[in-house]
């Protein structure tokens, strides 16, 4: 069973699925935001079909929706992506366990810990969907005024990636050189990310961003 | 192992630089062979091989015994979008308030924003390419995915597959618990049948199972 020609299985998933109409579907549990017991039968099913790995994807607030919208969508938050895996994996034998982590927020140890650790828990089945966050709602989460900009969240070209030994996870190229201290208002903060070598400016200006002032109160 | 899924410019040499695993969704098979042959080109100027990354392009999948039941059940998905939520996620999509458009309008060109640069790319040439109007707009950016069109296959996963150009899939799957249990119970026996699809997992890990080299290791 191997060779160009065989078919690689990934799903995406989100927990009530990716459609925003799903939930309202016959016989959909629309409790399925908060409710384990349907995550694990949705794995338990994808790893009978041999799915090479199942994706949760996430998102670091709730969606930036007015409340009307939000109220009438299939998933507004979810677990924690790192808790739920580290569950799922307890009740699978095979299949990929892929979360999504952003590095626009969290320093590279965090990352990198808690990949290493899902990745032993599941016996080598941890995959790391590398992210930014666009949702500019997030940045509020984070003691942030304003979200920082697109081209600041990636890294710059020059980077690397380089990975440690057991669990394929990236480490730092260069000793730890994250200086990352909390953004307070007014002030301009930067942090160098040692793990792609980005260096990230963190703008915290007074004034609210404009995507945050269409997402209403 | 490492998964990528932006599509900007930084998105893809980010991926080229790092990612193993990379997820996209494209509007067109030309787009796709385009994305494609960017990002291994570039892991290719980068050192790499090409083949220590895999791409799997989104498919959104409704299994139905026939066309014609596929293509209602997915009406009656989209007929359950509520608008408001809709408009939101389109907004979400451009980086702009969707809701101030005139619904029955086409929908218009928007500035590039902070938020994600590919999804609002893809929305804007969809729009324009089909003259698409504001409120059918949302749906219209989550199609089934491409494929060749041949014979009888009731299954477009099949359909796909058969077009010999597919390898990798990222399974949007449609709703839940039904679509799922569809996919696992009706296709995946269907791709096993025709030796496309494993029986057995290759492997015990990710990597393993998706035909990925174990990284060096660079500290002892």
């Amino acid at each position: 069973m191997s060779g160009s020609r065989q078919l690689k299985l990934g799903a995406f998933m989100r927990p009530a699925s990716i459609h925003t109409g799903a939930w309202r579907y016959p016989g959909a549990f629309s409790d399925a935001n908060f409710n384990f017991a349907h995550q694990k039968r949705f794995i338990q099913t994808l790893e009978r079909g041999k799915f090479d790995a199942y994706f949760m994807a996430d998102h670091l607030a709730v969606l930036n929706m007015r409340i009307d919208a939000l109220k009438r969508s299939h998933t507004a938050t979810s677990f924690e992506p790192f808790t739920l895996l580290s569950a799922l994996a307890a009740v699978t034998e095979r299949i990929g366990l892929v979360a999504t982590g952003s590095t626009t927020f969290d320093a590279p140890y965090h990352v990198a810990r808690r990949f290493a650790s899902l990745d032993h828990i599941g016996n080598g089945r941890a995959g790391w969907n590398i992210v930014t966050t666009s949702n500019p709602d997030a940045a509020l989460n984070f003691g942030l005024t304003e979200h920082v900009a697109h081209d600041e969240r990636y890294p710059a070209p020059a980077s690397s990636t380089t990975w440690s030994p057991a669990c394929g996870i990236p480490g730092p190229t260069t000793p730890s050189s994250a200086t990352w201290t909390p953004a307070s208002t007014s002030i301009r903060k930067s942090f160098t990310c040692s793990t792609t070598r980005a260096r990230i400016t963190r703008s915290a200006a007074r004034s609210t961003s404009p995507a945050r002032s269409r997402a209403g109160p | 192992v490492i998964v990528q899924a932006g599509a900007s410019e930084a998105g893809r040499q980010l991926a080229a630089e790092t990612a193993e695993a990379v997820f996209t969704a494209q509007n067109s098979i030309a787009q796709a062979k385009q994305f494609y042959a960017d990002v291994k080109g570039r892991m290719e100027k980068l050192g790499r091989a090409r083949d220590h990354m895999k791409i799997l392009p989104a498919c959104f999948v409704v299994v139905g015994e026939t066309m014609e039941e596929a293509r209602a059940k997915r009406a009656k998905l989209d007929s359950l979008v509520d608008y408001a939520n809709a408009i939101a996620s389109l907004s979400i999509a451009l980086g702009a308030d969707a809701s101030k458009f005139y619904p029955d309008g086409s929908l218009p060109d928007t500035p590039e924003t902070n938020q994600g640069k590919s999804a609002r790319e893809r929305a804007i040439a969809m729009a324009q390419r089909e003259n698409l109007t504001v409120r059918p707009a949302p749906r219209r950016l989550r199609r089934p995915c491409h494929g060749r069109y041949a014979e009888d296959h009731r299954r477009r996963d099949g359909r796909m597959a058969d077009g010999g150009r597919l390898r990798r899939v990222h399974h949007h799957v449609p709703y839940l618990p039904g679509g799922l249990d569809d996919f696992v119970g009706k296709v995946v026996p269907e791709l096993q049948r025709r030796g496309i699809f494993r029986h057995e997992y290759e492997g015990k890990t990710l990597r393993e199972n998706l035909g990925l080299p174990r990284p060096r290791n660079r500290f002892f």
